[in-house]
């Protein structure tokens, strides 16, 4: 009786040595299961390449289904040219005009220098 | 005595008051002085656009400060065989002895720049800035 004793108390010495040893060579213990690993996603599609277009170019008259919006209708009267008319030998404001802007633009030309007198 | 402390009391504000009147800057933002005002401009035109093809004098006033602004507001109207344009727009001078007009006239934008002499070709656009012709002005 006391030898079956005996081993039962050496063999709970054993593995109380084994399995209670030193914590710091504990293996790591997993803290969460592994996740498995995503699926690779599908790769972005590439972009889709620029295409060169040339920059629309106005077409140089409009088109004949297109209504003339930009166009003045031929003979539109907006007033009335008996009161807005000049005809020749009345009077204008041309010189007018003409004497201020060149007073403005410094002159079509610059005044004629006047000559010295010759001295004797 | 007190009368006459009130006499010249008010004497001196009435004089402050009329020298801060003398020497209140004019409201223009760009100091311009007084616009004056060119009647009856008249200048022969030829513009090949359609519509324009027989317009042949331009008849427009000019007003403003040119000294100062360098620039003078035009209008007037645009005489063809069948009727007349009516015409808005502007000039400015530059320095090298031009000036270039802008005007519209009949849905039309006539820019004749750098005109010299009192000559000049332009540009007819449309609306939507297309060339729709070229033509000329000169000062009668």
């Amino acid at each position: 009786m006391t030898r079956p004793l005996a081993g039962l108390a050496l063999a709970t010495v054993v593995a109380c040595v084994s399995a209670c040893g030193d914590a710091r060579h504990e293996p790591v213990k997993l803290i969460a299961a592994p996740r498995p690993l995503a699926a690779p996603e599908a790769p972005a599609p590439a972009p889709a390449p620029v295409l060169a277009v040339a920059p629309p170019t106005l077409p140089p008259t409009l088109p004949p289904s297109e209504p003339a919006r930009a166009l003045p209708r031929p003979g539109i009267v907006e007033r009335s040219q008996a009161q807005r008319a000049w005809h020749p030998g009345q009077p204008n404001g041309n010189a007018d005009f003409r004497s201020a802007m060149d007073a403005k633009l410094g002159g079509a030309s610059p005044p004629a220098a006047v000559p010295e007198p010759a001295r004797p | 005595m007190k009368t006459y402390r009130h006499a010249v009391s008010m004497a001196l504000s009435t004089a402050a008051a009329a020298a801060l009147l003398a020497v209140a800057p004019s409201a223009s933002a760009l100091g311009v002085n007084a616009a004056t005002t060119y009647s009856k401009l008249v200048w022969y035109t030829s513009f090949n656009a359609d519509g324009l093809t027989n317009c042949t004098q331009l008849v427009i006033d000019a007003t403003g400060d040119l000294i100062k602004s360098d620039a003078l507001l035009i209008y007037g109207a645009l005489n063809c065989g069948n009727g007349a344009y009516g015409v808005t727009g502007s000039l400015f001078t530059a320095t090298d002895g031009s000036f270039s007009i802008t005007m519209l006239v009949g849905g039309y934008t006539i820019s004749c720049p750098r005109v010299v002499s009192y000559a000049g070709n332009c540009t007819v656009y449309d609306g939507s800035w297309i060339s729709r012709g070229t033509g000329l002005i000169q000062l009668l």
